[in-house]
């Protein structure tokens, strides 16, 4: 049994339900709530790239293991190519953080509220389905409401 | 009314852990019989949880002081991993030196140990990034 499914599954239940059971006054936020549900439902799937990693490298383990060997230089220097690369990465954000390269803060329009709505389509009965750029303007207009001043 | 930033980033890293606790079978420490494969394997698990911190700090949906503690908790653990494979350079030379019947099997073993110290000591630290990416 796949676990992420389940999450999944789950998650975009909880999406729905939030979505049709939650409603009028300030209903938008309630909506974007349920939205931001449904989007990480989706980022679940790079919990799965985790596990997948560590299966193949527990693989590789054991393989090391059955043929009684050490690790070769060259199977460490590909690690070190990799944690070298990521570091550096990790600092250039740090120095962007740091530096003052500030998100821009930007309000949602009404007009991009709508355009949320319309992407999920949030009242519809039908099966909640993400296409991959539904996904990508999901994910941009996540950024732009996560970086809205509170 | 919802803090819409915190709710999300809390969501964001309930997914992320469930997923890493999810991942608590997967050991490939457990499966290292020798010194060299230990340190290999704990090594590699840090290479990982430093890739998965780019990712989710290039991901855009943490908050900057997340983003910050997991790079910090990253850059504690560097020097360390770096100490280990500096070690494990000066192992493959002993042992090469030891082949060629020029160096004694004692300054293998003190070189084996230093390297299984310098392994011990990163484990703490990847733990530590593990927690940062958890966002606890």
């Amino acid at each position: 049994m796949n676990v992420f499914l389940l999450i999944e599954a789950g998650l975009r239940s909880l999406s729905l339900l939030m979505g049709t059971t939650l409603s009028s006054g300030n209903s938008m936020r309630s909506d974007e709530i349920s939205e931001l549900l449904s989007l990480f439902a989706n980022l679940i799937a790079q919990g799965e790239d985790v596990a997948e990693e560590l299966r193949a490298f527990t693989e590789q383990m054991e393989q090391l293991v059955e043929e009684a060997r050490e690790p070769t230089p060259e199977e460490w220097a590909a690690l070190r190519s990799r944690s070298d690369a990521a570091h550096d990465t990790l600092q250039e954000a740090k120095t962007r953080i740091e530096g003052g390269d500030e998100p821009t803060v930007t309000l949602m329009t009404d007009d991009e509220k709508a355009e949320l709505n319309t992407l999920l389509d949030i009242d519809s009965d039908a099966v909640l389905v993400l296409t991959e750029e539904g996904e990508a303007r999901l994910l941009e207009l996540n950024r732009k409401l996560a970086n809205s001043p509170e | 009314m919802y803090n819409l930033k915190s709710f999300s980033t809390w969501i964001y890293l309930l997914v992320i852990m469930l997923a890493l606790q999810a991942c608590s079978t997967l050991n490939p420490i457990g499966k290292a019989e020798t010194v060299e494969q230990r340190a290999y394997a704990t090594y590699g698990i840090f290479v990982i949880m430093q890739e998965q911190a780019v990712k989710l700090v290039a991901s855009g949906t943490l908050s900057n002081r997340l983003s910050l503690r997991i790079i910090n908790a990253e850059a504690k653990a560097k020097p360390i991993s770096d100490s280990l494979l500096e070690v494990m350079g000066e192992l493959q030379e002993v042992k090469a030196q030891f082949q060629a019947g020029e160096t004694g099997v004692e300054q293998y073993l003190i070189v084996t140990e230093s390297l299984n110290n310098w392994t011990e000591q990163l484990r703490p630290l990847i733990l530590n990034l593990q927690t940062a990416l958890k966002g606890e």
